[in-house]
Order: C-alpha cells, then structure tokens, then sequence
C-alpha cells in the first residue's frame, strides 16, 4: 500500500493585480481584478513506503505549494491526499507526529537560544520518551558532526551549522514521511555532500519515506532512484532517473581523439559538432545512430580514442523545461 | 499612564470631596486596581498574531501537533506573569511614594467569586484579541481595527474610569457589551461595589460572552486555515 498518494490534487491562488503608482492603488481599491495563479494543477501520483523520490521543477513550478499540501498547511482547491491513511489538512496531531517539513530558506528554531534547547522543546511537543530522545540526538549529532555547536545561541551559527540544527530538530521525533525543501540551499559544496550522505544514511537506516525538492541536479541524481518533474503546476514526467534519458535525450556524445589532421567538414557528416579542437571532436548523434555512427567513424577517419556517452540529466532537464 | 490618570483624577477631586458619587480615595483605588488588573487581563503576547499569520510563520507553529490556541494562551500567561510582577512594583512604589489616601477594599465575601470572575475575563480578553488576530488570514492592514478596539475598550472596560459616572442610560447599553467585563466588572466586585446578584449576573455575562467569544473563534479559525497561503515559507 502506498504511504503517499495524491489524486488531481490542484491548488490555485487568488491574486490581485495593482497598476503601479497611486492612481493605481486608487483603481485598486474601487475595481479590483482577480485571476487565479494555478499554482498546482491536477497532479497525481502514489509513494511507497521507503522510497526516496527527486521532486524537480523550475521556480514557481508548485514543488513548494504540493510539499505544503502534503504536510497539511494549505488546503487544496480541489482533489485528494493521504499520507499514512491521514488527510495532511486536517492537522490531525497523530499524523504531524509522524512527519516532519523542513525548508531551506527558513528556520523554525529560536533564533535567541541555542539550538540544544529547541530540541528540548520539539522532545516535549512531540512527546519523545527520555531514553528514545536520547539516542537519537547522539547518532543525528553524531552523523552530522554539530557536537561542538549545541549550546551556541542559533543566531551565531553558520548557515551549514544552522541547516544541520534544522535538520536535527526536525528529525527528533524519527518522521516516518520526511519532506525536504532545498535542503541544500545556500550551502557550499562540502556542506552539500555531507547533507546529501545524510540524507541517504537517514533513509536507508529508518526506512523513512522523503520527497526532496532541490534546484541541484547533483542532490537528486545521488540521492533518488525515482523523479517527478513538475513545470507550471503540471505534473511533466514520474518515473526513474535514467528513464528520462531514454524518453528525452534524442542524442548521444561522441568524444573523439583523432592521431592525424583533417578538414572539418569530413566530420561534419557525421553529426552535429559540438566543439572541433584538435586533436579533441565532440560531436552529437542520434541515439539509435550512436553504435552506427561510431563505427563508420572508426573505419574512415584516423580515431585513436573513442568514447559514447549520454548527455548531462541537467541538460535534459533544461530541455523538457523549454520544450513547452 | 499610570501617573496620567492618577494625576488628573487628583486635580479633578481638588477642593472636592465627591464626584459621580466617588470619594477621592474611592477614585484612586479604583485607577490603582485598574491598572493591575489591565496588567493581569489585558496585555498580550497574542497581539502578535496577525503579524504571524501575514508573514507566514503560522506555518512553523501549525505544522507541529500543537493547538495554536494553546500556544499564544501560554505565551500570554508567560508574559502576564511578568507584567503582574512589574505592575504591582510600580503600584508598590507608587503608594511609597506618593503615599495617597487609598480604600482598602475588603473583598473577603466575594474573594471565591473573584477566583472564577478573572480567569474567565482573562480568557474572554484573550478570545476577543485572538479574533482579531484572525483577521491576518483575510488582510494585511490589521492595525485599523485593533485600533478601533482599543479606543473602545479604553472607554466600555473601565480604563479611564469607572463607568457607573455615565449616565444611566449609557451604562445600562455598555453593560450588554463584552467589554465591561473585562476590567470594570472585576474591579467593581473587588472594590465591594456590587451585591451578590450582581455578582452572580456579572459572572453569568461573562460567562456568556466567554463562549460566545469562543465559538467564534473555533468557527473563524477553521475558516482562515482554509484561505491560509502559506507564504513566505
């Protein structure tokens, strides 16, 4: 049975608009227009318990509004959620109980206080026996290496140390259905990884189920097998990471190392040049042509290396994004 | 304020030994007790509330199993508990100080009374300020209607002064209001001005109002969580 399931669950915002200026704010106040923002626009899918799933979409695509659906702080305009046989938006307390949203670009830690005793507080709202309490903060503290910065108030923490408490406060009471909001926002790259490992470790060792949203490809092509793209409210691909290459890449990359001189346009033929630098080529063919392709070259030109490779996921992405 | 009111109810009484059927230290009592049990009934924590839902930052309170209810009435009781301890200092050094003729009251017969009459106007207070506070799901502009509350309640609760110096007829209509109990009531019933009736239908209005207060409040929340955005999160 599924953990997660959304059903043509749509959220649309109702905005208004102002012309600039105080005329416009005249205007404003006599007539004023609105028109709907279809933030989340019918989108369905189902999770297992477990999984960890890669939510993509370029800025304002509704990863955030689905994400605040799911953890019960918005009401949907139409359609259906359940997680853990739970409606989210009913706020019941034994469902927030088992689930946990943390968002990048915000803290819910006391900003005046050390983030020790916020951990304190979430213990005793969350209700988490002495003992359980106990050995999870050691091994989060452990994993996460924030020994030494317990009893800092959190307004003097780094933004890595800072995201490392968030994540500890949030994970406190062992969330069985984790939502992570660009975790990684704003972290240099060393801080990425460390979160990124924790991440996986976390998953695999309290058979947690995450959605993670991330504009970092590098996030989610380590961390999820299995990827929703959402683009303008609409859920665009769900399925497996290498699936979208199969469905979207048209092309593959040939690397080529060539041992002699030879004019351009004898390569030319064979695909689209990339870069022509000798005695470096890369070139572009279609994927049903790659093995063809790559043999011909071999037979006719002077190759002294040859490598095929699929083009990068980001580059795919960028395209299934500008597609429309 | 304090000092304000205290000061100009002395000018006022000068020469004088009775306004509005109050003795001058009948006066000053009441501006004293007044004063402490705004401390103790009105000021807030929760007044925040609405600045809270507009940011956004509801979300990091609603997103744990917590009341929100629950949480502001705790804060508030936090905040009050300090307020109480700083007003009664004041009103201690006010006394030392300016040593003015004051009416003991003795509120030993209706001592238990007052033991559910504060609470409950405490939590009437608290249920009017958080209706307010609710008007964050819905505008921006929360301040306007606060304010006008506030001008109110300085007059219908009894701040400036007792009401029973209005007009009869203006009395009789600011008693079917909420407002009374909050402040005036309370204090008339400490001060020994009330019989046991009207202790009991002080009680009762109060009561009333609480739950009236109470359900709109459920009915209200209800219906801002589902035009709740989100924002800024």
């Amino acid at each position: 049975m599924p953990i997660i399931t959304a059903k043509n669950l749509t959220k649309y915002y109702k905005v208004h608009q102002k012309e600039p200026g105080l005329m416009g704010s005249l205007k404003s106040l006599v007539s004023r227009k609105y028109y709907d923002v279809k933030a989340v626009d019918d989108i369905s899918f189902e999770i297992e318990e477990g999984e960890l799933i890669g939510f993509i979409g370029p800025n304002g695509a509704g990863k955030t509004t689905t994400l605040k659906m799911l953890s019960g702080l918005l009401y949907p305009t139409s359609g259906q959620a359940r997680v853990l046989g739970f409606e989210p938006w009913k706020r019941d307390h034994k469902y927030l109980k088992q689930m946990s949203l943390v968002m990048g670009q915000k803290n819910q830690l006391w900003w005046d206080l050390p983030a020790q005793e916020s951990f304190i507080l979430n213990k005793e709202i969350y209700e988490v026996p002495d003992e359980q309490y106990k050995k999870t903060l050691g091994d989060l503290v452990e994993l996460l290496d924030v020994k030494d910065v317990l009893n800092i108030q959190v307004r003097k923490l780094s933004l890595g140390q800072r995201m490392k408490c968030e994540l500890i406060a949030a994970l406190l009471h062992s969330p069985k259905v984790l939502f992570l909001d660009e975790p990684t926002i704003g972290l240099d790259v060393v801080m990425q990884k460390a979160m990124r490992d924790f991440i996986a470790e976390y998953n695999k060792k309290y058979k947690a189920t995450i959605i993670l949203t991330s504009h970092y490809m590098e996030d989610v092509k380590k961390l999820a097998k299995r990827v929703v793209i959402i683009d303008h409210g609409k859920l665009v691909f769900d399925g497996k990471l290498k699936d979208i290459i199969d469905k979207y890449a048209e092309h593959k990359i040939l690397t080529l190392e060539f041992s002699e001189e030879f004019p351009r346009e004898k390569l030319e033929k064979f695909g689209e040049i990339d870069s022509w630098e000798y005695p470096r080529a890369v070139i572009k063919v279609p994927r049903q042509l790659a093995s063809k392709r790559a043999a011909e070259l071999l037979e006719t030109l002077p190759v002294a290396d040859i490598n095929i490779e699929e083009p990068p996921i980001e580059a795919i992405i960028r395209r299934v994004f500008s597609r429309k | 304020m304090l000092l304000t009111s205290y000061f100009l109810w002395q000018a006022v009484f000068h020469g004088r030994t009775e306004i509005f059927g109050y003795s001058q230290n009948q006066m000053l009592s009441y501006i004293m007790l007044v004063a402490v049990l705004q401390s103790a009934v009105l000021a807030s924590r929760s007044i925040d509330l609405a600045g809270v839902i507009n940011s956004g930052e509801l979300s990091n309170i609603i997103i744990r199993p917590i009341s929100n209810l629950w949480y502001w009435l705790s804060r508030d009781a936090a905040d009050k508990a300090l307020n109480l301890i700083f007003s009664v200092v004041e009103i201690f050094l006010l006394v030392i100080l300016l040593r003015p003729p004051l009416a003991w009251p003795d509120f030993s017969h209706s001592a238990i009374s007052l033991l559910l009459i504060l609470p409950l106007a405490t939590l009437l207070y608290y249920f009017i300020n958080y209706l307010f506070g609710l008007t964050g799901f819905w505008t921006n502009e929360v301040w306007a209607p606060r304010f006008l509350l506030m001008v109110v309640m300085q007059f219908l609760a009894g701040l400036m002064f007792p009401l029973d110096v209005l007009p009869q007829r203006i009395q009789d209509l600011a008693m079917w209001t909420p407002f009374p109990y909050l402040v005036y009531f309370p204090a008339q019933v400490i001060l020994g001005k009330t019989g046991n009736i009207g202790i009991i239908n002080g009680l009762a209005a109060t009561a009333v109002w609480t739950i009236i207060f109470g359900i709109l409040v459920e009915i209200v929340w209800r219906r801002g969580l589902k035009a709740y955005g989100a924002e800024g999160r």
